[in-house]
């Protein structure tokens, strides 16, 4: 019993000795493949004290001969052997594990039938065994001799089995009693067999469809990121076409309009008309605010005082004129990559927008920016009317546009609301900078 | 010779009062009426009042300025037109320009640019259009 506690370790233990010792981290069909040779080890030792105690029973009650005690004891010396093997398993030298469970095996056959050769169908399905198993765990150049080391044992075990009778243990007592025992062993022999060819199909097929899983769910989370991918692409477009149309609707008429007026008054001047000076202020009216337009524009591209201050002054700037009281809690935030603030900022004042658009007259609303190691936390919590979160229908473009956002910058978004307790929305950012070489480039 | 009667479709403020001004101004002009988009000028053109010179924004708020400004020359055979945008002519859509090559009396001018001289060039009484020589100045006015 010794042997069998000493081979079986503790399931999380050999996991882990593998990947320190083998270098590499195992893949799943590697570990199916070590817990399949495992098994047969276990099995075969198993079966080894009963097969063990055959030739000691037929020595204490059938035939005294020492044969069947020197057989008895090699039995037992082999599953010693084979025991070995399983701490070469957990070191991750399969091969080894491998020669250990062959020789143990060919050893045993050829004392078999060389005692008993009657017994060599026994034999026969018991060198089948290892170098089946043999195929599984070894590579081509380690398969080769092998496969010609067990060519030279099936020729022994053959020559043996059918050319040789000079111990004639057989004669020694009633042939029945070794024709039966072989029937029985013979029969007996193929329920482990049976169950190790089982369990390794089992584990393959499990393999198999985990990482079909795995497969399925890539795919998904790729159409995922095509998605977001496509929206954020078109969120910026629409963006720049906004631009492009408060341009021309704004500021670039004002100045065309002055620019008309001011050409009108200087040519007018030109010929002696007195200039109205009335009119000019108005001018200079429509200058001021096409300045004033431009200003806001800018501003709605890229916050100046986010790009100077950095976040927690870029938000209290935003908020300065909110129509409810909203609080930054900051603590301890950083300048950081401008693509994790720019983030952040468009993301808490979407937030903001929202929490202030649904507000009641009562509502405060906190803004908390906290940081930890590498990880930028931000929440934006309301007292407001709250919404069901389990209707998607109300989850409009704004909370797409904030998802989109911050995942794109490698972050994750959660909203949380329930009615008549307020809403948070709460999302993390990793803030070591992303390394991009097409960025460094230029 | 009466003054020729230009009518602005334009759907900001600022410069409909901007090319009222250069009309006023200029020599043998006038004002005859504004529209702050298409369906107020198609209200007016042709049924209320007869234009001689329509100046016309390309992209009103309400239509594409050179649908309208087909409909009202349907409605007024001779009319002259010039359009104008904030946009450069390249920015434009090639099919209004080749609307202008069609008739000689449709101009187009960048909203900057605008002032008395394009006024000229497409205001004229009859057929065939006059082209003024570059010296000709202030439509007329230094004569």
């Amino acid at each position: 019993m010794q042997m069998r506690d000493s081979g079986v370790a503790p399931p999380d233990v050999p996991a882990e000795t593998t990947a320190r010792a083998s270098n590499s981290t195992p893949t799943a069909l590697d570990v199916a493949a070590r817990e399949q040779l495992r098994a047969a080890i276990l099995a075969e030792n198993r079966m080894s004290w009963i097969a063990a105690a055959v030739p000691f029973g037929l020595w204490l009650f059938v035939l005294r001969s020492p044969l069947l005690l020197a057989f008895g004891l090699l039995i037992v010396l082999f599953s010693v052997v084979r025991a070995r093997a399983l701490p070469e398993i957990d070191r991750g030298n399969i091969e080894r594990a491998v020669l250990y469970f062959l020789v143990g095996k060919w050893a045993i056959s050829i004392a078999l039938v060389f005692l008993l050769p009657i017994a060599l169908p026994i034999v026969i399905v018991n060198l089948i065994m290892p170098i089946a198993l043999a195929s599984m765990h070894l590579s081509a150049r380690r398969f080769v001799p092998l496969m010609i080391a067990s060519v030279v044992v099936a020729f022994v075990v053959a020559m043996l089995g059918y050319l040789q009778n000079v111990l004639a243990l057989e004669e020694e007592t009633e042939p029945w009693v070794w024709q039966w025992l072989c029937v029985i062993v013979l029969t007996v022999h193929f329920v482990p067999m049976s169950l190790i060819l089982w369990r390794g199909n089992q584990q393959q097929r499990a393999t198999y469809g985990e990482a079909l899983d795995v497969n399925r769910r890539l795919i998904a989370s790729g159409e995922d990121l095509r998605r977001s991918r496509r929206r954020l692409v078109g969120a910026a477009d629409a963006e720049r076409s906004r631009i492009e149309r408060d341009l021309h609707d704004g500021a670039q008429q004002r100045l065309s309009s002055v620019l008309v007026q001011l050409r009108l008054r200087s040519r007018l001047a030109r010929r002696g008309t007195e200039i109205d000076l009335d009119e000019f202020d108005g001018l200079l009216d429509e200058l001021e605010a096409a300045i004033a337009e431009l200003r806001d524009l800018a501003h709605g591209i890229y916050p100046p005082v986010l790009a100077m201050r950095g976040l927690p002054a870029a938000l209290a700037a935003a908020v300065r004129r909110a129509p409810v009281p909203v609080e930054i809690d900051a603590v301890e935030i950083d300048r950081f990559d401008q693509t994790i603030e720019a983030a952040a900022y468009f993301c808490c004042l979407e937030a903001i927008q929202n929490a202030c658009k649904h507000s009641e007259p009562d509502t405060t609303v906190t803004v908390s920016l906290r940081r930890v190691d590498d990880l930028l936390t931000c929440s934006v919590a309301d007292d407001g009317p709250g919404f069901d979160v389990g209707h998607a229908a109300t989850l409009g473009r704004g909370i797409e546009n904030m998802t989109d956002r911050i995942g794109a910058a490698g972050g994750v978004l959660t909203i949380d609301s329930a009615v008549g307790v307020g809403t948070t929305v709460e999302f993390e950012l990793p803030t070591a900078a992303v390394t991009d070489p097409e960025e460094h480039r230029t | 010779m009466p003054d020729l009667r230009v009518f602005i479709v334009d759907g900001h403020e600022s410069f409909r009062r901007a090319a009222a001004e250069v009309v006023e101004a200029a020599v043998g002009f006038r004002v005859d009426g504004c529209a702050a988009s298409g369906a107020e000028a198609l209200a007016v053109v042709g049924a209320a009042a007869a234009v001689d010179v329509l100046v016309i924004d390309v992209d009103l708020p309400d239509a594409d300025g050179a649908a309208v400004a087909s409909e009202l020359c349907r409605r007024q055979p001779g009319l002259a037109v010039l359009y104008t945008s904030t946009l450069r002519a390249d920015d434009l859509p090639t099919e209004l320009l080749e609307r202008r090559e069609r008739t000689a009396r449709v101009r187009f001018v960048t909203k900057a640019a605008f002032d008395a001289d394009c006024l000229t060039t497409v205001g004229t009484r009859r057929d065939p259009v006059v082209y003024p020589d570059a010296d000709a100045g202030l439509g007329g006015r230094t004569t």
